[in-house]
């Protein structure tokens, strides 16, 4: 039974039919949408049972002068992982976005939701380039229909996120075709191994290719230079996508990192490596087996994390701040991965799929937020711990994950991150890492301190916990994220498995303890000294004196003057409003003067002006060309004559 | 009389008994065009299938080739005919509904008839009279509906034209002295004519077959024309005259202008010059539409970047032909001819598309229509579907001819380089406009309340049928993969076409 192609035409079809169908039963549309990633679940775990499945469509006509060529779809460990992860997610989701889109949310995305899936389940398990390009272009313009969704705002940012996707899609099919012209086959095995048996000979070919993909990657991934695109498509897409966008999307180029370029750059690697640097460079930046492509993109990496951490820090917009710490993660794990051994890759999977659980947690909770609320600034919240503790406390866990603070998931990745870092003496390569981990702690105290504790506002009074449904995939992420701290064995094992089918050694360790380079940790027993510590003090909070709630004004901050009198609202001298004022007058002058996006928009910019400029000759007279014509050709019927 | 000849008169009669039957009924024209284009779609459906693998030519006035004008009727010339017949058909069923005056309908009768037969004739001479028609035809029709939009194109089209109109004459001219002879066929096989005189009568013909295709820098006419004619005759001229020029362009570069032609020695040079011009529209063409605000003006910025693209897999496929790389000289022509099919089936629906939109809102901007995909979803959603069709998008026709462009622009030399990147630059550009204005069609709210009437018919009936003809490309290509490679490789032989019209004729 062809599973794959069955999934991927069932999510196809039923997009289409609830697209057509169903326009007005938003609901039905929802339910549909969920009964389809049950569906692909059902496939997740067949697939997971039956290792190895390779399925074919043939194709009844001639592509490319290949008669009876066949879209391959082929199950690796990589793929399964991540089509799994995906899944699970994408179920949680669904139950979310049942409860979410009700009268006044509903954006009537679901159909195009399932399109996208149908391109997920093709991105993770194709064998062939054509089913994998299908796949990703059908992934890029469905996910900039659901960013936009009908608004012109969020329009504005799913063209801003579309243009890049269109640019790393250019990228993807030269890169295809310098393959396909060696090789004359559309498999990607094939490829790939055609790039490596030309790896001495033909050298810059090879890198050629690498570095179109690489792009193609990169700007679905939002890494340096194309990190600005979540923090506007992120935070413009509906509430409920923002969590796929940042759980899973954008995990798309991790995975096309992994398993297309990597395998190229291993310990055999002939072209330039650290080792041919100066002897000063070669002490600092690391070992000397490190291919200078993989050291550049772990530097990107790097920076991109810093550069995340430090958006996010001074970013007033929930969602966009989460945006920005999405890509500071992303470049966490690019910098992880770019170091290519056994402890790198299984540190960029890990972190990979506990950044999926905890972000998703957090968006989820923002949805949350949000759909109660209505506001995403966060100096127009504040208190709402009190109303939705329970989306409060899922906020709270899915923070201490991604500050990487056990007994939660994110601690074994970020440690597992530096290990392989020290494995490869790549210090320097640690600081920028260890800035970034450590700057993420104050955006993600802010978004607590902001949105969930401190002064309840009056508007929201009478604001309450966030419907059952709702709460119910968050809870879940959470108790994954908890089980996954305290057993990272849970989601390492598989990744051995991953790494042994890539050829590469596996790490040590059991259900609750890895064999890190320097030591060992047993994730099980740090958790509970931390749950033990906690408890500690919760016991101590409870039997300590009694606070009581105090409802005051909220002009306290004024002294009992009325700040309406000078034209100010509650929210400009709302204790969430430059937050880290002094922290972000340090990195204004940075941040400011040197964007990416000022370029790309400069760029834009420059375009439309030269469209103008050529419409404007469209509408001139045009003598002047008329004229160059015909004494062109005078001159050149005179010339002969002479 | 043969019925090949019927087949390509049939407009002509239309044109005579017009002018009568509207004294009749107003309407009259409308339902005559409708009967007789159908009818002509089922002769030359009927006919198709003898002419496979037996191309038929046909001596008019009894004059054999290369004395007389010879009509080729090959599978390819037949296959163009039936396809323009049938984009006349939807355009007539488009127009179902209005009253036009009995000029319009002659008018554009024989605009059609010029088309046709442009591609079927097997002399320059005919060529350029056959051009000539279209040229004045096209001119009267092009104000049809804005008179100042239209006559502002319409005057630029007379310049122009006049312009082209005078260097494909001077070349005739010059080729005529030279070589004594203005068939294809025996152009295509006589001896080589000096390089220089070649290169300047190649030129000139060249010239007026980018005129005719929309192609930079003869095209300053268009987004004018587009925006001053009605919409259905806009879908005319990307569907039936911009598919005419293209394949008489391909015709004169494979056969006319084969490596053993009497142009073997400017054959480079002309192939480059059209690298250059190709490369040049796909650039001015994209780059225009992107910031353009007329819907209408834009689909024809955007004609011009695909007709470039066109051009681009016939140069690539000329440079390969030259260069010796004959394994993949066919799948560039084919490549060119499948886009070019593409986009004469996807440019008229959107064009149909946005006439009804202009109609709907009153407004010719795009970003005046915002909310109306809420109320015609399905008219927005098939103008989304032609979008990612020309751009060329997976699951979408368009892109089975891209793919095989990109695989013979990877076969070709340094210029096919270059057009790749502009090809991918190209692709990226469109997609940004298109699907901004896809989304914007579902963007906010509008005030135009949905109307089911004759007028909507009208337009959602070739709407339809065009969508279901791209559907059916992008699923199944085999319907017409098949044919389309043997187009290409009846253009490539060369020697085939000579032997077809000159057979029995001693020379």
């Amino acid at each position: 039974m062809n599973l794959i192609v069955i999934t991927i035409g069932i999510s196809l079809i039923l997009g289409l039919i609830s697209l057509v169908a169903f326009r007005k039963l938003k609901r039905v549309q929802w339910i549909l949408f969920f009964i389809n990633a049950l569906f692909q679940v059902y496939v997740a775990i067949r697939l997971f049972i039956n290792r190895g499945t390779v399925e074919t469509l043939p194709l009844p006509f001639t592509v490319l002068d290949i008669g009876g060529l066949e879209l391959v779809f082929k199950t690796t460990e990589l793929g399964l992982i991540f089509f799994v992860a995906s899944i699970v997610m994408t179920v949680l989701f669904a139950i979310f976005s049942l409860s979410y889109n009700d009268k006044k949310h509903a954006s009537g995305i679901s159909p195009l939701w399932m399109l996208l899936m149908a391109g997920n389940a093709g991105i993770f398990f194709s064998a062939d380039w054509l089913s994998f390009l299908i796949s990703w272009e059908l992934m890029g313009w469905t996910a900039y229909f659901i960013i936009s969704h009908g608004k012109e705002k969020s329009a504005k940012a799913g063209m801003y996120y579309f243009t890049l996707s269109l640019i790393g899609t250019a990228t993807l099919i030269a890169a295809i075709f310098i393959g396909f012209r060696g090789t004359g086959s559309l498999l990607i095995a094939d490829s790939l191994t055609y790039f490596k048996s030309l790896l001495r000979t033909n050298h810059s070919l090879v890198m050629t290719a690498v570095i179109l993909l690489t792009v193609t990657f990169f700007t679905k991934s939002a890494v340096f230079p194309f990190y600005m695109w979540p923090s506007k498509a992120h935070a413009e897409a509906p509430d409920d996508f923002s969590a796929f966008l940042s759980g899973v999307m954008i995990k798309y180029g991790v995975f096309g990192m992994i398993a297309f370029i990597l395998p190229l750059f291993t310990m055999s690697y002939p072209g330039p490596t650290i080792g041919n640097l100066p002897l000063f460079l070669q002490k600092i930046l690391g070992a000397k087996s490190i291919p200078i492509y993989l050291m550049v993109i772990g530097w990107i990496g790097a920076f991109t994390a810093v550069w995340g951490s430090l958006l996010a820090i001074r970013e007033n917009d929930m969602k966009k701040m989460m945006a920005h710490s999405t890509v500071s993660n992303i470049g966490f794990i690019f910098a992880a991965l770019s170091i290519n051994t056994k402890f790198g890759i299984a540190a960029a999977l890990f972190h990979t799929f506990n950044h999926m659980l905890f972000k998703s947690g957090i968006f989820l909770t923002l949805a949350s937020v949000k759909h109660r609320t209505g506001e995403r600034e966060m100096h127009k919240l504040g208190g709402l711990a009190y109303r939705m503790p329970l989306t409060f406390f899922v906020f709270l866990l899915s923070i201490i994950a991604a500050a990487g603070i056990p007994p939660m998931n994110g601690f074994a990745s970020k440690w597992l991150i530096f290990q392989a870092m020290f494995d490869r003496n790549l210090l320097l390569l640690a600081i920028p890492a260890f800035f970034a981990s450590t700057a993420a702690f104050m955006y993600l105290y802010r978004g607590l301190h902001t949105i969930f504790l401190g002064q309840l506002s009056p508007r929201f009074y009478k604001v309450k916990e966030a419907p059952i449904l709702q709460l119910v995939p968050m809870v879940i992420i959470i108790l994954l994220v908890f089980v996954v701290g305290l057993f990272p064995g849970l989601i390492l094992q598989p990744i051995n498995k991953v790494l042994a089918s890539l050829n590469i050694a596996t790490i040590g360790g059991d259900m609750s303890s890895i064999v890190g380079r320097t030591t060992t940790i047993n994730s099980t027993h740090i958790g509970l000294i931390f749950i033990g510590a906690f408890a500690l003090v919760m016991v101590l909070y409870i039997i300590g004196k009694k606070r009581k709630l105090i409802k005051d004004p909220l002009d306290r901050y004024t002294s009992g003057e009325t700040p309406k009198d000078w034209g100010m609202k509650p929210e400009q001298y709302h204790y969430g409003m430059h937050f880290y004022e002094p922290f972000e007058n340090i990195t204004k002058k940075l941040l400011n003067g040197f964007s990416m996006d000022k370029f790309f928009m400069g760029f834009a910019l420059e375009f439309k002006r030269l469209s103008s400029a050529i419409q404007r000759w469209f509408n001139s007279p045009q003598l002047g060309l008329m004229i160059l014509v015909v004494l062109m050709v005078a001159i050149l019927v005179i010339g002969r004559v002479l | 009389m043969n019925q090949i000849i019927i087949f390509l008169i049939i407009p002509v009669f239309a044109a005579f008994i017009t002018p009568a039957g509207s004294l009749i009924n107003k309407k009259f024209a409308n339902i005559l065009n409708v009967v007789l284009y159908l009818f002509a779609i089922v002769m030359g459906l009927l006919i198709y299938p003898s002419l496979v693998g037996s191309t038929q030519v046909i001596a008019m006035g009894g004059w054999k080739a290369p004395f007389g004008i010879s009509i080729v009727a090959s599978p390819l010339a037949m296959g163009a005919g039936i396809a323009m017949y049938f984009i006349g058909f939807l355009i007539a069923i488009n127009n179902i509904n209005k009253e036009r005056p009995a000029n319009y309908n002659l008018l554009f009768n024989l605009f059609i008839f010029s088309s046709v037969v442009m591609v079927f004739t097997g002399d320059l001479f005919n060529l350029f009279v056959m051009m000539e028609i279209g040229v004045i035809t096209t001119m009267a029709l092009s104000a049809s509906t804005n008179m100042k939009a239209g006559t502002r194109g319409s005057f630029k089209y007379v310049v122009n034209s006049g312009l082209v109109s005078m260097l494909i004459l001077a070349s005739i001219g010059l080729m005529y002295s030279a070589l004594g002879t203005l068939n294809i066929a025996q152009i295509a096989a006589g001896p080589a004519m000096n390089s220089y005189l070649a290169f300047i009568v190649g030129a000139g013909i060249l010239m007026a077959l980018f005129f005719e295709a929309e192609l930079f820098p003869f095209n300053a006419w268009v987004p004018d024309v587009y925006r001053g004619s009605h919409s259905s005759f806009g879908a005319a001229l990307a569907g039936i005259a911009g598919f005419a020029g293209m394949l008489v362009m391909a015709r004169v570069l494979f056969t006319l202008m084969n490596p053993s032609s009497s142009f073997q020695l400017a054959r480079e040079s002309l192939n480059n010059l059209l690298f250059g011009i190709s490369i040049a529209s796909i650039l001015v063409g994209e780059i225009a539409a992107l910031n353009a605000k007329d819907l209408k003006k834009l689909l024809a910025y955007s004609s011009i970047g695909q007709m470039g693209q066109v051009a681009l897999a016939f140069a690539v496929a000329g440079s390969l032909q030259l260069s010796g790389n004959m394994v993949n000289t066919s799948p560039a022509i084919y490549a060119g001819l499948f886009l070019l099919i593409v986009h004469t089936l996807a440019k008229p629906m959107l064009l149909f598309i946005t006439g009804f939109f202009i109609k709907a809102t009153g407004k010719a901007k795009w970003e005046d229509m915002k909310g109306i995909g809420r109320v015609y979803p399905f008219m927005a959603v098939s103008f989304i579907i032609g979008g990612l069709t020309l751009m060329g998008i997976p699951l979408f026709a368009g892109f089975w001819g891209k793919i095989e462009l990109v695989r013979a622009l990877f076969a070709g030399n340094v210029l096919a380089k270059v057009g790749l990147g502009v090809l991918l630059f190209a692709t990226v550009i469109e997609g940004v406009y298109f699907m901004k204005i896809g989304h914007s069609l579902f963007e906010g709210k509008t005030k135009i309340k949905p109307k089911r009437n004759g007028d909507f018919a009208a337009v959602l009936v070739p709407v339809v049928i065009l969508l279901v003809c791209l559907m059916v490309f992008a699923f199944f290509p085999g319907v017409v993969n098949t044919h389309l490679r043997s187009f290409a490789d009846s253009l490539f032989n060369s020697g085939g076409y000579v032997e077809s019209v000159l057979t029995g004729v001693g020379l």
